[in-house]
């Protein structure tokens, strides 16, 4: 009997040792392909709670140490972390720290924009009456200095960076709220009061107020783009107002004489107050021009179809239910398709019963033909809402929205009717060095706490 | 039908004549006797009433009547209980010339030794002590107990050392008894005298006196060509019981004289179940006609003879016992009572016991509940005996092992249901995400089913080391049981002797 037992025994004893449970890394490597990829705040970030209502994404390294990047700053005190993605979209944060933060003296950075052609980051920091444009390196050790600091109000207020004139290097903006300042090729040392808005003017107003909110102030619309098709690109300042409704101005710039002109100033169709709070340049109707789409919070965005000609808008897309609905808004090109996406947030929805929870509504606005010449379609309501699976109130997701630049090897989907891949070498989008990939863009979407990737709407996952 | 009617009816009147002889003469055959038991018994009323002179003269007379030495040695009790050690020492000493080869005659020459002592002089008195030391006023050693005279030492005086002054304690005698007395005879004298059985072998011979255990005995008491007789007696130390016995001729029985090569096999007759008669030699009475002979004897094989007893006839019948071609195996030992004793997987017998085998390489296993098994290779030979003492050790109680492996079972099936929660967890993700759901890499789905998998893995990895312990714990050993063996060699030697020959038993241990 007992010698019967040990012979049954024992081979079930070691069956049962070898049986093994689950593996538990299989979830982190499913979680490595869930659609969303959420980073928060990383470690050593002194606003573990502020972390995404303030964000840029910029072009991946030149030394394919990330697949995509963004710049990440804090609304309430200085505090920059970098958030960089690898291959497969993994997620991970650096804190910024040094001479930089502390040389902000507590005043936060509330505008960002990519200076590509150094890869560097510019940064606006207003304060009541002053305010600091600064350079931050986007490549480790992220270093940074102020450019420059001046005695106006919100100095740094809007940021932007692109090719005005002048040398090959990138011009720069930075608005205080009166005044908008142009400095060609990057240099502070010649004049750069380029515009004025001394609350008289008529045309392209661009007086800010310190009576809007903090939030209203935000990332302000600066955006350098061709929206006219004129014979080189424009200035446009989108400005809420909290009295009278918002505008968006639209500049030409003159970098000899130092002057840049009011081209058109789009006003609030609706008399939104808001209007201009959010602005974004985009081929949305897919006939490779321009267009711009205007937030205009609590409920509307205009779509003006480039060229932009006339201050009617084109379009104009509602939201019934919209609280701050165009408070922030991107173009994204998704591989693929003919035109770019628009997203517009509403961080302010409830989503789930969760008050300010937020959400962010995807539009198409170009035709699946090709021919005739596609048309703007906006459909209302959105193809498709984003929102947090897991929504909170106060989340307030969809603080801000952009396109991520994402270096992929993956073969590429035809892309308006043109196929696109398989793209494994070639220039980069962004004029960086060659690379063993092609830049498609990735939804990014921030939350009060957290920055959402979206990587798999649309059919192609870049990862 | 009519030949068996006949010979039941003789046997019948042989036996009602012969009895009726036998009762009357067994009564009082010898007046000398009756005389002497009378004498026995009234010295033994004056024994017991504390007349111990008395006593003495009347056991004198009994001896008068019949010179037994018994009656010396009472005389001489009773002398020594009536303080005349003199006589009681002349009648000891008596006692012992009449029967030196008494079984009590070693007790009474000691006896006789202290009764010297008794009656020799007193020792010289010792030196004279000191002035006012305590004393006798004979000169002698104070009695125990006694207390200083008045008007010795003073109190806190030096006292003598008690050594220096003490005599030898006076020798004593030990309390005795008057022995009874039993008187076996019979008609015709010389019969033998079997004392229960005839198993224990012939007791003595008629006529036959002595003394007796106080306790009841049964007499058997045969003849050749007598009719055996048996009596039921209670010897006790103050009777004389006289047994007298006339045995009848015996002419319808026949006599039998049983012997073997072997001496001191197991005899049966005819049946085995009542157990054996005797041993070899064995003589008795046989109602006329077949009977079966068995004999049995430790490495010989059993043999049986049929002989047909004639009346009133004597035959010796010799039988002649084979060496057996088996084994043995016989196992004891400390803690085996009880157990089973398995030889090539087939229980043989419970322990203690010694079984028959045949030669050959066997494998012997000892099993008992709650003990470890003992087991081993025996070489069993050709008449030989082989003795296994065996120590049968404790095994260690199952029940903490079951209790673990259920622990064990209960871990593994908790491993197995956070296992299959981890996996369906998994499955919802991977469904959301094919299905399209923009599931994002915060979900709290993938912190669970990773904490159900770690958890899983931790729960069937404790439960694998519990199992370990718990198969371990339960095929674990106590200590080995264990086992002394011993091969004893028994065979048959042919011997001579004066007037006899034939094989003897020969053990080699």
């Amino acid at each position: 009997m007992a010698r019967a037992s040990r012979r049954v025994a024992i081979p079930i004893a070691i069956a049962l040792v070898a049986l093994t449970g689950c593996d538990w890394r299989d979830f982190d490597a499913l979680a490595g392909r869930a659609p969303v990829v959420i980073v928060g705040a990383p470690p050593g970030y002194p606003a573990s709670q502020d972390f995404g209502q303030v964000m840029i994404p910029v072009s991946p390294p030149t030394d394919g140490s990330a697949a995509g990047r963004a710049v990440v700053s804090a609304q309430g005190q200085p505090a920059l972390a970098i958030v960089s993605y690898d291959a497969q979209g993994n997620a991970a944060a650096t804190n910024v720290g040094g001479a930089l933060i502390d040389n902000l003296l507590g005043i936060p950075v509330w505008a960002m924009a990519e200076v590509k052609g150094k890869r560097q980051a510019l940064l606006g920091a207003p304060a009541g009456s002053s305010g600091t444009i600064s350079l931050l390196d986007l490549d480790p050790p992220y270093a940074g200095a102020i450019l420059l600091a001046v005695n106006e109000p919100q100095f740094g207020a809007g940021v932007a960076a692109g090719a005005l004139g002048g040398g090959a290097a990138d011009d720069l903006v930075a608005l205080s709220s009166t005044t908008l300042h142009v400095f060609v090729d990057g240099a502070t040392t010649a004049a750069s009061a380029y515009y004025t808005d001394t609350g008289t003017a008529t045309q392209c107003p661009i007086l800010l107020s310190d009576a809007l909110p903090t939030r209203h102030r935000l990332n302000r619309a600066v955006r350098i783009a061709n929206v006219q098709s004129g014979a080189s690109n424009q200035i446009i300042v989108g400005t809420p107002s909290p009295l009278v409704g918002g505008a968006v101005s639209i500049f030409n710039v003159d970098t000899t004489a130092r002057l840049a002109t009011c081209a058109l100033t789009l006003t609030a169709p609706g008399g939104e107050q808001r209007f201009g709070e959010a602005v974004a340049v985009g081929d949305f109707d897919g006939d490779n021009v321009p267009d711009l789409l205007v937030g205009a919070p609590p409920s509307h965005a205009y779509y003006f179809r480039g060229p932009v000609g006339t201050a009617t808008p084109t379009e104009t897309i509602t939201s019934a239910t919209g609280i701050a609905f165009g408070a922030a808004i991107a173009a994204v090109h998704v591989a693929g398709e003919k035109g770019d996406r628009a997203y517009i947030a509403d961080p302010d929805a409830t989503v789930g019963g969760q008050t300010t929870a937020g959400n962010v509504s995807v539009y198409i606005g170009f035709s699946a033909s090709a021919t005739p010449p596609p048309k703007m379609v906006m459909p209302t309501p959105a193809v498709s809402t984003l929102s947090d699976r897991s929504p909170s109130g106060s989340e307030a997701f969809g603080s801000t929205v952009a396109a991520l630049p994402f270096c992929t090897t993956k073969t590429l989907p035809l892309d308006g009717g043109v196929d696109a891949g398989p793209v494994d070498a070639g220039p980069r989008p962004d004029g960086g060095a060659t690379a063993a990939c092609t830049t498609v863009a990735v939804p990014l979407v921030g939350s009060a706490t957290s920055v959402f990737a979206y990587f798999t709407l649309g059919s192609f996952d870049p990862r | 039908m009519a030949v068996r009617r006949v010979a039941l009816l003789l046997t019948v009147c042989l036996c009602a004549s012969a009895y009726p002889a036998a009762a009357g003469e067994e009564a009082a055959p010898d007046k000398a006797l009756t005389s002497a038991k009378e004498a026995f018994e009234a010295a033994q009323a004056a024994f017991v009433r504390g007349d111990f002179s008395a006593a003495a003269e009347k056991f004198l007379a009994a001896y008068d009547h019949k010179p037994f030495p018994a009656f010396l040695f009472n005389v001489a009790v009773s002398y020594e209980k009536a303080k005349q050690l003199e006589k009681a020492k002349q009648y000891f000493e008596r006692y012992l010339e009449k029967d030196p080869n008494a079984p009590d005659a070693a007790q009474v020459k000691l006896r006789l030794d202290v009764i010297g002592k008794l009656l020799a002089p007193p020792p010289p008195p010792p030196a004279a002590p000191p002035a006012g030391a305590p004393g006798n006023p004979d000169g002698g050693a104070p009695p125990a107990g006694t207390p200083p005279a008045p008007g010795g030492a003073a109190p806190g005086a030096p006292a003598p050392p008690p050594a220096a002054f003490a005599p030898p304690p006076p020798p004593v005698l030990p309390d005795i008894d008057t022995k009874g007395l039993v008187v076996i005879d019979s008609k015709p004298q010389g019969a033998t005298i079997y004392l229960n059985d005839k198993r224990s072998g012939p007791f003595g011979k008629t006529p036959w006196q002595g003394s007796l255990e106080s306790k009841p005995v049964r007499l058997l008491l045969e003849a050749k060509g007598w009719k055996p007789e048996e009596r039921q007696i209670t010897p006790r130390s103050d009777k004389l019981i006289d047994v007298y016995i006339a045995l009848s001729e015996e002419h319808y029985l026949g006599w039998i004289e049983i012997t073997s090569n072997i001496p001191g096999a197991d005899v049966y007759i005819d049946r085995r179940d009542i157990g054996a008669v005797g041993r070899t030699p064995f003589t008795g009475h046989l109602k006329p006609g077949p009977h079966t002979i068995m004999l049995d004897r430790f490495g010989y094989e059993s043999v049986e003879q049929t002989i047909d007893v004639k009346p009133g006839t004597a035959t010796q019948y010799s039988i002649l016992m084979k060496g057996s071609d088996k084994g043995w195996v016989t196992v004891t030992g400390r803690g085996a009572a009880g157990g089973r004793l398995v030889i090539d997987d087939r229980p043989v017998c419970t322990l203690p016991c010694r079984v028959e085998v045949a030669p050959g390489r066997r494998d012997v296993r000892v099993e008992r509940e709650g003990m470890e098994d003992y087991q081993g290779k025996l070489d069993v030979g050709r008449g030989t005996e082989t003795t296994i003492d065996v120590q049968l050790n404790p095994r260690p109680p199952r029940t903490r092992q079951i209790s673990t492996a259920v622990v064990a079972l209960v871990l593994i099936g908790g491993g197995a249901v956070m296992g299959h929660l981890s996996q369906q967890t998994k499955d919802s993700i991977n469904n959301d995400i094919a299905g399209g759901q923009l599931v994002d890499s915060g979900d709290s789905r993938f912190l669970r089913g990773k904490l159900e998998a770690i958890g899983a893995d931790v729960l069937y990895g404790l439960g694998g080391i519990v199992a370990i312990t718990a198969a371990f714990g339960l095929f674990s050993h106590g200590p080995e049981s264990t086992g002394m063996v011993d091969h004893h060699q028994i065979s048959l030697v042919p011997t001579l002797a004066p007037g006899a020959g034939g094989l003897s038993l020969t053990g080699r241990f």
